[in-house]
Parts: C-alpha cells; structure tokens; sequence
C-alpha cells in the first residue's frame, strides 16, 4: 500500500451562489456563472508528514482542504489516500476548523468525549479524556463551557477532540488565525510537539509564510485562480528552525516570489 | 426604601385603585357586582369544590392538547428545518391555516368529534400547532452548518444527532415557543368549553351568566388570568435551568 495522499487531475467548480457564499474565502460572483476553482490539479504527499499548503487569499486552500477531507466532492479527477478513494467525510481523517467548531452548549469533556461516545466503560472512557485534556494541557477545564476558554484553548481542546479518535490524518484550516501572537507561537510549537508524537499526517491551511516554513516537511503554494500548483518543496531541516539561516532564507524568498511578493525582503 | 419595595408599593395601589374605581361604579349602576360580592362568590365555589372541578377540567385539556401538538409539531418541525424541499412544499400551506383562528374550527371540531372532550382537545391542538411548528423549523434552519459537517466527520448517527446537536441547539427556542404556545391554548380552551362540554371554566361563565350571576363570571375570569399567569411564571422558570445556561452566559 503507497504510504501517500494523491490528488489525481482535481477539477472543482462551483455554479450556485449559496455554495460559494459558504466558503469566505471566495468573493461572490454573480449567480448562474461556473467558476473553476481548481482545473486539473496533481499533488503527491507522504503519509507521516507535516504539510502545510499557502496560498493568497481566495486560491481555494480550503476548498482543497475540504475536498481532501470528503466534505466537497471533486467535480473531476480524484482523491486517493492510501490507494481509497475519498467519497465521504470519515471518523480517521479529521477536520479541525477555524475557531467555534465546539459545541457550546456541550462542556470541554463531553466535547472531547463525542468522538468515543461509542466506548460503554464509563471509566475508561473517563480516562480516555482525561488523558488527552493533559495531552493539550486542559487538565482541570474540563468541566468548563467553551464560552469560558480563552481562544486558544478552545483551539486545543478542538486538537483534543480530533486526537481521541486517532486519526491518520488531521486537516487544520488556519486553526491558528483567531489567536494573538503570542498564543500563535506556542501553539506552533505544541503542534510540532504533537506532530513529532503522534507520527501522523498534518495538513494545515494558512496564509502565514513563516509558519509554513517553520513547521513544514513539505510546502505546497498555490497560485490564484484557476488555482495552480505554484511551488512544491520539501523541507529536511530539523527543528527547531533558524528563519535566517541559508537555506530557509532562500526557500522563503522563492516562496515570497511565488506570491507575488517581490521586494518584501 | 428599596426599589423593590417601591414597586411593590405603586402595585398595592394600583390595585386599590381599580378595586375603588369597580366599587364606586358597581354602587352606581347596580348591574355591576360590586368587589365584595364576587370576593364571596369565588370564596362558595373554592368551599363546594366547583371551581376546583372546573380548573382541573380546563387544565386537563389543555394539557392534553398542547401535548398532541408538542409531539407533533417538534418531530415535525426539526424534519423540516433539515429537509430544504419538503419546507419549501408545505410553506404555503402552512402559512394559509396559521391565519385561520382556532375558534374558526368550533364547527367542524365538532361535526367531526361529536360532544365532549375530544373537540375542545382538538381546538388546544390546533391553537398551539403552529406557534410551535413555526419557530422551531427556524431554529434548526438557523444551526451553524458546521456543527453538521462535525457530524459528519464524526459519524454521527440520526439520534447522535438528534442529542447533541439538534435538540440542545434549538431548545431555548422551543421554551419560547412553549410559552406562546401554552399562552394561546389557554385562551382558546375558554371559548372552547363555551360550547360542547359541561366542565371548565369557559363553561363555568356560559353557566353563570345563563343565571344572571355575574359575580361568578368575574370570578372566573379572575381565575382564568391567575392560572395564566403562574403557567407562563411556570415555563419562564424552564429557561433558567442548567441546560440553557450556556446560551445566556455566551451572550
């Protein structure tokens, strides 16, 4: 079995409004009119790997996001990973949102709870959560309602909530953006923290280049639309990363280049 | 003095007042009972047990109306929050028999059910239909989409999603709707126990005004609006337990 994702000959297009009005990163166009968001689009990532995918706004990161994760389906081509096509969202790929994924009327452990809701032994699956509240270091919030949590914990306990289910795969979709920055910066850490822990694969959506480039094995930049593959490299510098070394600082100007972003630095 | 005690106070004497106003008009015309009068009437029909007769009766079916179309209307209304076509089917229908006051039905309620309970259960059922079938399509329509794409990612079944987001989703809403609801079932079940039955305290009026005792219809609708307002006292009471508490402390 290919340890890969592959993204064979993608072609997403959307024609109704309401659809493109879901997804913010789009501008409205006028109704009735097909818009490809991706037109045959080829892409190849290693299982295990952190991946992140950048791209301006409006390049439908999230939209290749959301198909990956079997929300969209693909208007043409296909999804393998690991040799199955994707067809529908799954309980072992899972999507991590922006902020407010949360129930709110749930507390931090029943939501962290949902995903072994199927578990009958009340105490293992107390333990369960109990495990992975410390994983994300929420022990003693879980009695807490979302509402009460600060942003970035509510962004870790969403990180929780994915993890109980063991997942082979998580989508992050700027799970970042909502946070200052100082909580940005340790979440990155405790995501690469995570990473290196879990061994699985991570794809994350964001606009942020240093980000990508200091948590990446692998980078995917995305052109405007038609979306197309604009840069596709993979990083083998161990972590953690000196921004202004060499060789980053050489792949972050090509990536400024591929942006559109000329005399930035 | 404390506000409250100052509303308090402005209360007692608005009271007084109107108990003045009645006085002075009732030993004016002569056909008006006077307050103490009916302070007496009421007092004979709690001693014989008549009007606890009568309360229980009109309680009764509203009772057994509004929870025909609670669990008729939630059901449905939750089908059709989440099911785009077949709202957009029934909309019209809808909206052409919400208009159509409930009294409206008193003659086919009863060539269709005869004498009895089952009009005046009929007529509750029909009062409180809408008001409950109404908001609560809104309400699940209204659900962040997102909390469904949880769903799905998280393999949700129906009743999973049923009980954790659906029905906590839209509850603060249903305890409104259940307000406005009980609220109209208990005035329509005075005009309906006007006609058709022998209990109730609409038939409690009918009967003392065929015998020129309208001390006893003012007592009766004194009671009417005393029992109203402790069922809405008694709904409001519903949206403060713990369940709702994540939606007030959120805003």
């Amino acid at each position: 079995m290919p340890n890969k994702i592959e993204i064979r000959e993608l072609g997403i297009s959307f024609v109704e409004r309401r659809q493109r009005l879901r997804d913010n990163e789009h501008p409205v166009l006028s109704q009735g009119e097909a818009h490809w968001v991706f037109q045959g689009l080829n892409l190849e990532i290693l299982t295990g790997n952190l991946v992140v995918i950048l791209g301006p706004s409006g390049s439908g990161k999230s939209t290749l996001l959301r198909v990956m994760a079997g929300f969209i389906a693909p208007t043409s081509g296909e999804i393998l990973i690991m040799d199955k096509k994707v067809t529908a969202p799954r309980p072992d790929y899972i999507f991590v949102y922006q902020e407010g994924g949360l129930l709110p009327w749930l507390t931090v452990e029943e939501n962290i709870g949902l995903g072994v809701r199927q578990i009958n032994d009340l105490e293992a699956r107390r333990l369960l959560i109990e495990n992975h509240l410390e994983m994300v270091e929420l022990q003693g919030f879980g009695q807490l309602y979302p509402h009460e949590l600060s942003g970035g914990m509510r962004q870790r306990a969403e990180l929780a909530r994915a993890l109980i289910l063991k997942p082979e795969i998580l989508f992050l979709d700027e799970p970042f953006s909502g946070l200052d920055h100082l909580t940005r910066l340790k979440m990155r850490e405790e995501l690469l923290n995570l990473h290196l822990y879990i061994r699985k694969t991570i794809i994350l959506v964001t606009h942020d280049i240093d980000e990508a480039l200091q948590l990446a094995d692998h980078i995917i930049v995305l052109g405007s639309r038609p979306a197309e593959l604009r840069y596709n490299i993979h990083l083998q510098a161990s972590h953690p990363r000196d921004l202004n070394d060499g060789n980053l600082a050489q792949i972050r100007k090509e990536i400024y280049y591929h942006l559109g972003v000329h005399y930035a630095l | 003095m404390t506000k409250k005690k100052q509303i308090i106070l402005v209360r007692i004497m608005i009271l007084a007042g109107i108990l003045l106003i009645w006085q002075g008009a009732a030993s004016k015309t002569g056909t008006m009972p006077s307050p103490v009068l009916v302070i007496n009437g009421l007092a004979g029909m709690i001693l014989d047990g008549s009007l606890l007769k009568h309360t229980v009766a009109s309680l009764f079916r509203v009772t057994c109306g509004f929870y025909l179309a609670f669990s008729t209307a939630i059901p449905l209304g939750i089908l059709l929050g989440r099911w785009p076509a077949g709202e957009k089917t029934i909309n019209g229908l809808v909206q052409f028999l919400r208009p159509i006051s409930p009294l409206a039905w008193i003659p086919l309620a009863i060539t269709w059910f005869g004498i009895g309970e089952p009009p005046a259960i009929f007529l509750i059922f029909i009062a409180s239909f809408f008001p409950l079938l109404l908001p609560v399509i809104k309400a699940v329509q209204q659900i962040r989409p997102i909390y469904f794409q949880i769903a799905a990612n998280l393999n949700f079944n129906l009743k999973d999603k049923l009980r954790y987001i659906i029905i906590p989703a839209i509850l603060p809403e249903i305890v409104t709707a259940i307000r406005v609801a009980l609220g109209v079932s208990w005035l329509v079940v005075v005009a309906a126990e006007m006609i058709a039955v022998k209990t109730g305290l609409g038939y409690l009026i009918i009967e003392a005004r065929n015998t020129l005792r309208l001390d006893l219809v003012i007592a009766a609708m004194i009671v009417i609006g005393l029992i109203g307002l402790a069922l809405d006292h008694l709904v409001l009471r519903i949206e403060r337990i713990r369940l709702l508490e994540w939606k007030i402390s959120a805003k």
